[in-house]
């Protein structure tokens, strides 16, 4: 009778302090994000999808605390994806959560602590999160997220001189988008070889990614 | 070239089953006026088109100035003036365009000058700023023929030129004919159904009909005055005839129910006096022109 | 007789009349309706080309509407009523001549009949060249006045995709003058096809509007979607190149899809396309100039 008491207040005990470990390592990376009032950045932004064939627009990015983040391009003419504003990640962390902890995952030769941030507002845009977190460095280096509003997205981090300030030098930020058709007889296109030959990358038609370089910061 | 200008052999030409002009030939001497006579579809101005290169022979050859106008169009056309038809000119611009764009094509000066003496020559002194679409019919004409002349040819070919003229200029385009032919020594082609114009202006002539050749020769000696029609009004006809019935003059009555007859010119007083003897009142007395009542024969035999 | 002569002629006659004013108005009139309505409601447009877009994307559409893409827009209007145009001085060469009464005036004066109908042709194309020329001023330059300048976006459907493709600011203009080329080689068909219906006409109505009526009806055709028309028929028709100035808008991309600057998608469609129309002008003019040869004047 001892001994399975003592084992299941081990196991809750275990689970109480896993949960304090969560906790502590958001509430950490929280307060690493916290630091930074506002930057702005240079960059560039790399945007694919099936029926997009856009250069490689250079963005100005402007970040101001909590979640306020634009990103403009200098020549007016770039398709900025909607929800791309998430990549500020405190955008995560801004509402309230219940955070639990779903163990570690080993991506790109690194053990990640894995989150899950389960929002308990109802009026949160934010459906669930699920963060991979570096716990050594104490940023996030992947996240999933789904929204009520903007379907599901995907972030990776690549980080690099501002890792201690937990501002990453890439973002890769993968979004889901409805299929384009243009309407019909609005165009006259002209019928050649290559028109007819057009293969689309099945994968990326409803899928999108946009890749943003981080290359100049100017912080608070 | 000898002493033709235009030599025509055996010239043809078919539209579809339409036979338009049936082995024509004929010669045109140089420094004569040369008639084209016939009714209207007769294959005058068929002949004519064909002479300028506009419509291509069934068959047939056409010479002038020495050179077979097949493969030598240029040269030939260079030294020919024509009207063809009505002498239509771009009615949107006015004379002095319609004479420059002409004088560009023929390498001939422009100048105010040159193309003021040339609108004096056929009568339009003035008029020359004007557009062609408000001159008259008779202006048009003069306009074309300035046009005919811009190149100083040495054989002109006038499709019906008095056509729609009033009778001044009538006679302005008969004096010109005449000067260019006796002043200027030019060869011209002159072609109509009014019988009158061509034995007043023609040298030589050749009769159209039906896209056949009926008569050839020169003016003088198809105008025989033996051949005269008479033709005599009285208020007593039925005598008069029995009259003449009786009489030498017999041979020469044409018609049992009118006092037609065919007979010389000169003889006309003898038979005046032969009727006047008889108490036959005379009311009226016409003579008609002899070719007229040659192609009237020709045609209706 | 220099064939510069006849063609001085030739563009003096053009000049003259006042229906050859009508196409250059006509334009203007065009153009600027077009600049009017897309400077009062153009982001309607915007929003009908980006449908399904804008759920996914922010776009700023009012530097997407740019003069670039204005007159992309317009010249993709334009380009189908301005061979009525072309015939409307081209389909009176020989015909209208025929019934002024003019034509038999011409041919009897020592100028051949190869020549007569080259310097027309000439005439036409530089009357064309002049309607491009006015065409880009209003439709490029003054786009670019009221719209201003930026990248440019060009809506395709190629095959079952559509696309939107953006080209660089700076990567334009040389695509606009390889374009407007490009238009005046098609232009040039329609000129040549007009002046060939013009030698079986005494007045220029006929040919007029049988040049448009052809163009029409073929221009149809090479637009649907069917198949057994794709394969045996559309190769055939000259109006399945007329559209081919938009090739210098079709951009080559990376493996990622990113615009390469200063490149073609298939610069070997449009030069076959541009031999095809070479050839169509070539076949029309000489067979223009072997009938005209052999036709008895009767006008």
């Amino acid at each position: 009778m001892k001994y399975p008491t003592l084992i299941i207040i081990a196991f809750l005990m275990g689970m109480y302090s896993s949960a304090q470990d969560v906790n502590t390592l958001i509430k950490l990376v929280k307060n690493k994000l916290d630091n930074i009032n506002r930057y702005q950045a240079t960059g560039t932004m790399k945007t694919s999808i099936a029926y997009l064939k856009i250069p490689i627009a250079k963005v100005n990015i402007q970040y101001r605390k909590p979640n306020e983040l634009t990103i403009k391009s200098n020549n007016g003419v770039t398709f900025v994806p909607k929800g791309v504003d998430a990549i500020s990640l405190q955008n995560i962390f801004s509402s309230e959560f219940t955070a639990i902890d779903g163990g570690t995952e080993k991506i790109k030769q690194k053990v990640l602590r894995v989150v899950r941030l389960l929002p308990t507002s109802q009026q949160s845009n934010i459906v669930l999160s699920t963060v991979y977190i570096n716990p050594s460095d104490l940023v996030v280096e992947k996240s999933s997220t789904t929204t009520k509003d903007e379907g599901t997205y995907e972030m990776e981090m690549q980080y690099g001189k501002y890792i201690q300030l937990g501002l990453p030098d890439k973002v890769t930020f993968t979004f889901n988008a409805k299929d384009y058709k243009i309407p019909k007889g609005l165009t006259l296109d002209f019928d050649n070889a290559s028109s007819k030959n057009q293969k689309i990358d099945k994968t990326m038609l409803n899928k999108g990614k946009a890749e943003i370089v981080f290359q100049q910061y100017t912080i608070n | 070239m000898g002493q033709y200008i235009v030599e025509v052999e055996g010239l043809s030409k078919s539209f579809a089953s339409f036979e338009a002009v049936k082995h024509i030939s004929f010669q045109i001497q140089k420094g004569s006026v040369y008639g084209f006579l016939g009714q209207n579809g007769a294959g005058k101005s068929t002949t004519m088109r064909m002479l300028l290169s506009l419509i291509q022979p069934s068959s047939g050859k056409i010479s002038i100035f020495g050179k077979p106008l097949k493969g030598n169009e240029k040269f030939i056309l260079s030294n020919i003036g024509a009207i063809i038809e009505k002498p239509d000119t771009y009615g949107y611009l006015s004379g002095y365009d319609n004479l420059k764009i002409f004088s560009k094509i023929f390498a001939r000066s422009t100048s105010q000058s040159a193309l003021d003496a040339l609108l004096e020559k056929v009568g339009l002194k003035g008029r020359g700023k004007d557009k062609v679409q408000s001159y008259s019919q008779g202006m048009k004409q003069r306009l074309g023929i300035a046009i005919a002349l811009l190149n100083d040819p040495d054989f002109i070919m006038l499709d019906e030129p008095t056509n729609g003229l009033d009778p001044q200029g009538i006679s302005e385009i008969r004096n010109l004919i005449g000067h260019f032919s006796k002043n200027e020594g030019k060869t011209i082609l002159v072609s109509s159904h009014l019988l009158n114009e061509i034995e007043m202006v023609a040298d030589s002539m050749i009769i159209l009909h039906k896209g056949e050749k009926i008569a050839e020769g020169k003016v003088k000696e198809l105008l025989d005055p033996a051949n005269t029609l008479v033709t005599i009004e009285t208020s007593q006809l039925v005598s008069a005839i029995k009259f003449i019935q009786e009489s030498k003059w017999c041979s020469k009555l044409v018609s049992n129910h009118a006092l037609k007859f065919e007979m010389d010119k000169a003889a006309i007083p003898l038979l005046v006096q032969f009727l006047v003897e008889h108490q036959i009142p005379i009311s009226n007395i016409q003579s008609n022109h002899s070719l007229e009542n040659y192609f009237l024969k020709l045609t209706n035999a | 007789m220099s064939m510069l002569k006849l063609l001085e002629i030739e563009l003096y006659k053009i000049s003259k009349r006042p229906r050859t004013y009508i196409s250059f108005a006509a334009i203007s009139a065009i153009v600027l309706i077009f600049q009017f309505a897309f400077k009062a409601d153009g982001e309607n447009y915007m929003n009908l080309m980006l449908q399904g877009i804008n759920d996914s994307f922010q776009l700023d559409k009012q530097h997407a509407m740019n003069g670039y893409f204005m007159c992309y827009i317009i010249l993709n209007t334009l380009l189908v009523q301005v061979p009525i145009l072309v015939a409307l001085v081209a389909g009176d060469a020989i015909s209208g001549e025929a019934n002024m009464g003019t034509l038999r005036l011409i041919l009897t004066k020592p100028v051949s009949r190869t020549e007569i109908l080259v310097a027309k042709f000439l005439a036409s194309i530089v009357y064309t060249i002049m309607l491009l020329i006015w065409m880009a001023f209003f439709s490029l330059m003054l786009s670019l006045w009221i719209f201003g300048s930026g990248d440019m976006l060009v809506f395709r459907v190629a095959g079952e995709v559509s696309q939107i493709m953006q080209i660089a600011q700076d990567d334009i203009v040389w695509r606009y003058f390889a374009a407007f080329g490009y238009a005046a080689v098609a232009l040039t068909v329609i000129a040549a096809l007009a002046i060939f219906l013009s030698l079986f006409a005494e007045n220029s109505i006929g040919p007029i509007i049988t040049t448009v009526c052809i163009v029409l009806v073929f221009t149809i055709v090479s637009n649907m979607n069917i198949p057994i028309i794709d394969q045996h028929v559309k190769p055939y028709l000259f109006t399945s190149y007329l559209v081919g100035w938009k090739g210098f808008f079709y951009i080559a991309t990376t493996q990622d899809g990113i615009p390469i600057k200063g490149s073609i998608e298939d610069l070997k469609s449009i030069q076959s396309s541009l031999m095809i129309l070479i050839g169509h002008i070539g076949a029309l003019i000489l067979l223009s100039i072997y009938i005209f040869k052999r036709k008895d004047i009767l006008s």
